[in-house]
């Protein structure tokens, strides 16, 4: 049996990934804060200043912000260095279940004005359209993988549990690819005819 | 001058570029704006391929998807596309085509001689023939003849990843009523996307006369695409749509894509309202040897002229049922050929302006008369008619009529209904979401056409276009019984009228056992043009109407899509994406061997030697190992019902676990069955981490999930899948402790304060460590979860402490001396905790758990179960895994289980098995006999537990 190592790339140092091609930027960042939080979410939201619980088609900060998972679960994501007050994981009496997942996620911001065609080759899903309605989850099928898309103006970050990360990663390259080709050659490129065409042909 | 040729003016090609290719190793010159169906008939090229089965002479017969004879072999570059639709395909500069089903070239082909033994091989001769002594005899070589285009394995196209689109509307079609939708939408405001499978807009306005608004037909449309691209309507060219699915999802194919190798690209589309604009598919006339190269459907021959200026010969009869071949043969006429007008209605029944005006141009004019049959073999030198007349003609251009095309409206359900005033099928019940306009909805009247495709769109009233030309109807098919010449239905199936009547005879009267029986509308065309005649020769044979036969059943695609373009970006690695461990970069500067299990890339060993295996098996067993254990599960379950939830959905309580303890468990299906195990760990009184089996993570939260919906307080408990974050790497083996001890964790280390079975919260590099003392091996075990970023630093730091790695295989062979089960391999379908030796829970519990009821149906209860036993196999070659175990009774060999896993174990210096027998240890040590692949081996049963059964080593 061939070894397996040699068909599936090697994993990218996510410290240095980056994608960017002319209309199209792609960056991943893996030193984030992120939980996931159960219970009592509104309790939770007021507890971090009254902050809102987005959907993918929502607009939020990239700073700090809280995604809607389901409708008692959202992921909460912010800056490494930013929180002053952690919490204790876990239960706890308030009715919130915590669970910390920072080193679970890579995320991916994709930006620029191919963005958003980018995003209709990942998802069935209208990402220009109106806001989200209200139980929307921002988790998705994304490249046929489960994703969480937070939106920025402009662009969207994308958050993948690590271990599929680099299936993900090697898509955005594959799709990123569309937008390194240069423009179609006005005058027709010369083409790899068989010997039999180009004797034909002479 | 004779033959097809291009005139010196006319027609939508850009004389200024000329384009080269090759037909059948014969070169050719055409122009830019060409297809190549338009290229060939240019050059007079009348034979294009040949058919399916008698290997006939074929031409060009549409200018359309419904094309059944010009499906040629197209290379260009490094695509290669079997069956390229000539009709549709644009000519490019360098085209290399070869016709298909030919055995030379469609014009020399040595297989011509099929045809002359015709009357021994009707339809269905395959099943009455070739039974003796069987099928597969005759298949290779059957196959070798039949078939379409041919792929060549060395080609390998790719295509651009799929589009994803969500519009209020679709319009599918942009002819005019196509176009009068989008306008009309797009002025409401809404997202609308056009889709129209040729390069430019306007459907048959580009060929058809037509006064729309004051302009010609084809101005007019130039003007709407203009006035819908500042609208912002996505116009998608060149582009099919071969499927309408569920909630209004459209499939549509790009073609000509630029991002793509194979110039191909599915759009996904999602759409509030989907508009069928499909139009119609002129019907063909039957008359005996209508298949011959030059005998063309009336509307393909106007298209040829007019949009590619293609003069069809200089003697042409144009035969109809209807008006709508008469602008045929006008413009036919008009260009210099010498036309004969065959109409089979009487005189009284044709419009007298449209008679007037043909006759006034010169046409021979021919009322109540029909073709009985063409002249010509290699092409079209003359038709005679029904009443004995000979017309000496180059070409033939018939129209019996239009058939809506419905497809689409079919795919979501639709059901076509006979209309007899039309004769044809058109829309019946009302597909929520989904409207047919126009010619697909089996309106004939332009202005009519224009009106509704704006009223379903939203339009107000006035504000369609308008238009004053009317057509009118015809009548329904009129069908002549075969009188033995050979008349053909179907041309890609070679179906003629006598083979239907033959299935008739043969009781395959039935519409879907006619299409069985003959192959009628199968194919890559699936019958656009013969379908409706194939539906009129059964109901005269039968004596019923049409409407009582109905049609077979439209599925997608609408015209063959290559896999290739299916499959989209996702192969290669984007096929089956796997999980990746966190330390997979460091494993491969370790020299690891990677194999994909359960979905997750792991290492199977680690270096190049052919003892890797057998050496970290060694080393386990005598000094300490290293073993990334990630991608086992750290799902948490948090709250205060935690504790509830874990004691209800495992076989083995685990509400009484105290904090800081660890315990093995099995999970069951509602049947019983064994669906997975691990170690569950209590945090706190609140708090538990499910470690399931690494393939069984998802499923294990989603069972979590579901249990906790269904009969928890969903304020009381919650699931966390956590496994992503952390990283696990367990140090096995006797010299295991000092290691973890030289790792700085913060926790007591003694076997007092942390004995086997328990879990303590320390810290590794300034992140939290969880560490529990859990074993796969049967050694003494450390597994340490660090958060996933630090994990190769973990890994790093106990290589460096003196730990060898462990990979995946060694780990499978310590595991079965110990008699320690892969849930899925040494379990199956029937597997039940009993079976295993894990009797405990059954016999005790009092409360509910899944699976509970099961546990004691009669089945569960049998003595002869199959259970978990280990296997000694006689020799020194292990027994090969999934061999089977045999006993005789009454003379007939009978199979009492099987291998589930087998080794060579280094340690124990013999091979050593588990399996899964008919009542297990309850045989004693009894000698068996096993079976594999024709080869025979003796084994004994014993104990599953081959090594250290007291479990002395766990705290060696």
């Amino acid at each position: 049996m061939p070894d397996r190592g040699l068909f599936w790339s090697p994993v990218p140092d996510w410290s240095r990934a980056d994608i960017q091609h002319r209309e199209l930027g792609i960056t991943a960042l893996s030193t984030q804060v992120a939980w996931l939080v159960s219970g009592d979410l509104s309790k939770f939201l007021a507890q971090r200043g009254g902050m809102p619980c987005v959907g993918p088609r929502d607009s939020c900060e990239k700073g700090t912000y809280a995604l809607r998972l389901a409708p008692d679960r959202l992921l909460f994501v912010c800056r490494d260095g930013v929180l002053t007050d952690l919490p204790a994981f876990g239960w706890s009496d308030d009715g919130i279940a915590i669970t910390d997942v920072s080193d679970g996620f890579v995320l991916c911001d994709v930006t620029g004005p191919a963005a958003p065609d980018l995003m209709r080759l990942g998802a069935s899903y209208d990402f220009e359209a109106g806001p989200a309605a209200p139980a929307e989850s921002a988790s998705m099928l994304f490249a046929g993988l489960k994703v969480a898309v937070a939106p920025f103006r402009p662009g969207w970050r994308l958050h993948v549990e690590r271990p599929y990360a680099a299936a993900l990663w090697h898509w955005l390259q594959r799709a990123a690819s569309e937008w390194a080709k240069p423009p179609a050659e006005p005058t027709r490129p010369e083409l790899p005819l068989s010997a039999a065409t180009k004797q034909a042909l002479r | 001058m004779t033959g097809f040729v291009r005139m010196e003016s006319g027609g939508a090609i850009d004389r200024t570029q000329r384009l080269r290719f090759v037909f059948d190793g014969a070169p050719y010159e055409s122009f830019a704006g060409d297809t190549i169906a338009s290229a060939l008939l240019a050059n007079n090229v009348r034979i294009v391929g040949r058919s399916f089965k008698y290997h006939r002479p074929r031409g060009i017969y549409t200018a359309g998807a419904e094309e059944p004879n010009a499906i040629l072999d197209l290379r260009h570059g490094a695509r290669h596309d079997p069956n390229a639709r000539a009709t549709l395909e644009p000519l490019a500069d360098g085209l290399e085509l070869r016709s298909i089903h030919a055995k030379g070239t469609a014009a020399r082909d040595r297989l011509a001689f099929l045809d002359r033994f015709a009357r021994f091989i009707p339809a269905a001769f395959y099943y009455k023939t070739f039974m003796w002594p069987n099928w597969a005899a005759y298949e290779h070589r059957i196959r070798s003849l039949a078939g379409l285009g041919r792929l060549d394995p060395t080609a390998r196209a790719t295509s651009a990843a799929h589009v994803h689109a969500e519009v209020d509307v679709c319009v599918v079609g942009s002819g005019p009523s196509g176009l009068a939708a989008a306008l009309a939408a797009a002025r409401l405001g809404k997202r609308v996307m056009l889709v129209d499978e040729r390069p430019e807009l306007g459907g048959s306005l580009l060929h058809r006369e037509a006064m729309i608004d004051g302009e010609q037909g084809a101005a007019w449309a130039g003007h709407v695409a203009r006035t819908l691209r500042d609208c912002n309507v996505a116009i998608l060219r060149r582009s099919t749509a071969v499927g309408l699915y569920d909630h209004n999802v459209l499939a549509v194919v790009q073609k000509g894509a630029l991002s793509s190798a194979n110039g191909e690209r599915i759009w996904l589309v999602r759409a509030g309202q989907v508009v069928v604009a499909t139009g119609a598919i002129e019907r063909p006339l039957l008359f005996a040897n209508n298949d011959r190269p030059g005998v063309m459907l009336a509307d393909a021959a106007l298209a040829y002229l007019r949009r590619y200026a293609v003069r069809l010969g200089e003697r042409i009869v144009v035969a109809t049922s209807n008006d709508s071949a008469y602008e045929a043969a006008l413009a036919l006429r008009g260009a210099g050929s010498d036309v004969h007008l065959v109409d089979s209605r009487p005189e009284t029944d044709i419009d007298p302006a449209l008679a007037a005006s043909a006759r006034a141009a010169g046409i021979e004019l021919l009322a109540a008369s029909r073709i009985d049959s063409v002249v010509g073999h290699r092409s079209v030198e003359a038709v005679i008619l029904g009443n004995g007349k000979r017309i000496s003609a180059e070409l033939v251009a018939h129209s019996g009529g239009w058939t809506p095309s419905l497809h689409l409206y079919c795919h979501a359900k639709g059901k076509p209904q006979w209309d007899s005033t039309a004769g044809s099928y058109r829309p019946g019940n009302k597909v929520p979401g989904i409207d047919v306009v126009g010619a697909a909805a089996g309106l004939w009247d332009l202005d009519a056409m224009l009106q509704q495709a704006t009223a379903i769109a939203g339009g107000q009233q006035g504000e369609a276009p308008r238009c004053n030309d009317k057509v009118k109807q015809w009548t329904a098919p009129s069908i002549v019984p075969s009188s033995g010449k050979r008349v053909w239905v179907d041309l890609q199936n070679d179906v003629t009228v006598a083979d239907i009547e033959l299935a008739v005879r043969e009781n395959f009267s039935a519409v879907e056992h006619l299409k069985r029986y003959t192959t009628i509308g199968m194919g890559t065309d699936q019958g656009k043009t013969s379908n409706v005649n194939a539906l009129a020769i059964l109901a005269v044979s039968t004596s019923q109407e049409i409407a009582k036969f109905g049609t077979t059943t439209f599925r997608p695609p609408y015209v063959p899509v290559s896999m290739a373009t299916v499959a989209g970006a996702e192969r290669g690695q984007l096929q089956w994406p796997i999980r990746r461990l966190p330390a997979e970069n460091t494993h491969r500067q370790e020299h690891a061997y990677f194999r994909d299990y359960g979905g997750v890339l792991r290492p199977a060993w680690y270096g190049a030697r052919a003892d890797a295996i057998a050496e970290e098996c060694v080393a386990a067993r005598n000094d300490a190992v290293v073993f990334d254990a990630s991608s086992l599960g750290k799902i948490e379950i948090v709250g205060p019902a935690a504790a509830a939830l874990l004691d209800f959905v495992y076989y083995t309580p685990m509400a009484s676990l105290a904090v800081g303890r660890a315990r093995y468990g099995l999970t069951l299906s509602e049947a019983g069955i064994v669906a997975d195990d691990g170690v569950v760990l209590r945090l706190g009184p609140s708090h538990f981490v499910v470690s399931c089996s690494s393939s069984h993570v998802a499923g294990m939260v989603m069972q979590l999930e579901a249990w906790r919906q269904d009969r928890f307080d969903l304020a009381r408990v919650f699931i966390h899948d956590a496994t992503a974050h952390w990283a696990t790497i367990a140090i096995s083996g006797p010299g295991s402790k000092p290691i973890v001890a030289g790792l700085g964790l913060g926790i007591a280390l003694d076997d007092a304060t942390f004995p086997h079975m328990s879990v303590a919260e320390g810290s590794f590099g300034g992140r939290p460590a969880r560490i529990a003392r859990v074993s796969f091996t049967g050694e003494r075990s450390y597994e340490i979860s660090v958060p996933a970023a630090v994990g190769a630093q973990l890994w790093q730091s106990v290589r460096d402490a003196g730990a060898s790695p462990l990979g995946i295989e060694a780990l499978g062979v310590l595991r079965a001396e110990k008699g320690y089960i892969y849930v899925g391999q040494d379990t199956d379908g029937e597997t039940m905790p009993h079976d295993l030796g894990v009797a405990g829970p059954r016999s005790k519990r009092q409360d509910a758990y899944v699976g509970d009821r099961s546990l004691f149906t009669p089945a569960a209860s049998k003595a002869n179960r199959k259970k978990l036993v280990g296997i000694l196999a006689e020799g020194k070659t292990p027994v090969p895994t999934g061999a089977h175990a045999i006993e005789i009774v009454a003379g007939r060999k009978r199979g009492v289980g099987y291998v589930t896993s087998s080794y060579s174990s280094q340690r124990l210096g013999h091979p050593i098995a588990l399996g899964l027998i008919e009542g297990g240890l309850d045989r004693g040590s009894e000698p068996i006999d096993l079976e594999h692949l024709g080869h025979s081996f003796k084994g004994r049963i014993v104990s599953p537990c081959f090594f250290d059964p007291k479990g002395a080593r766990l705290n060696a």
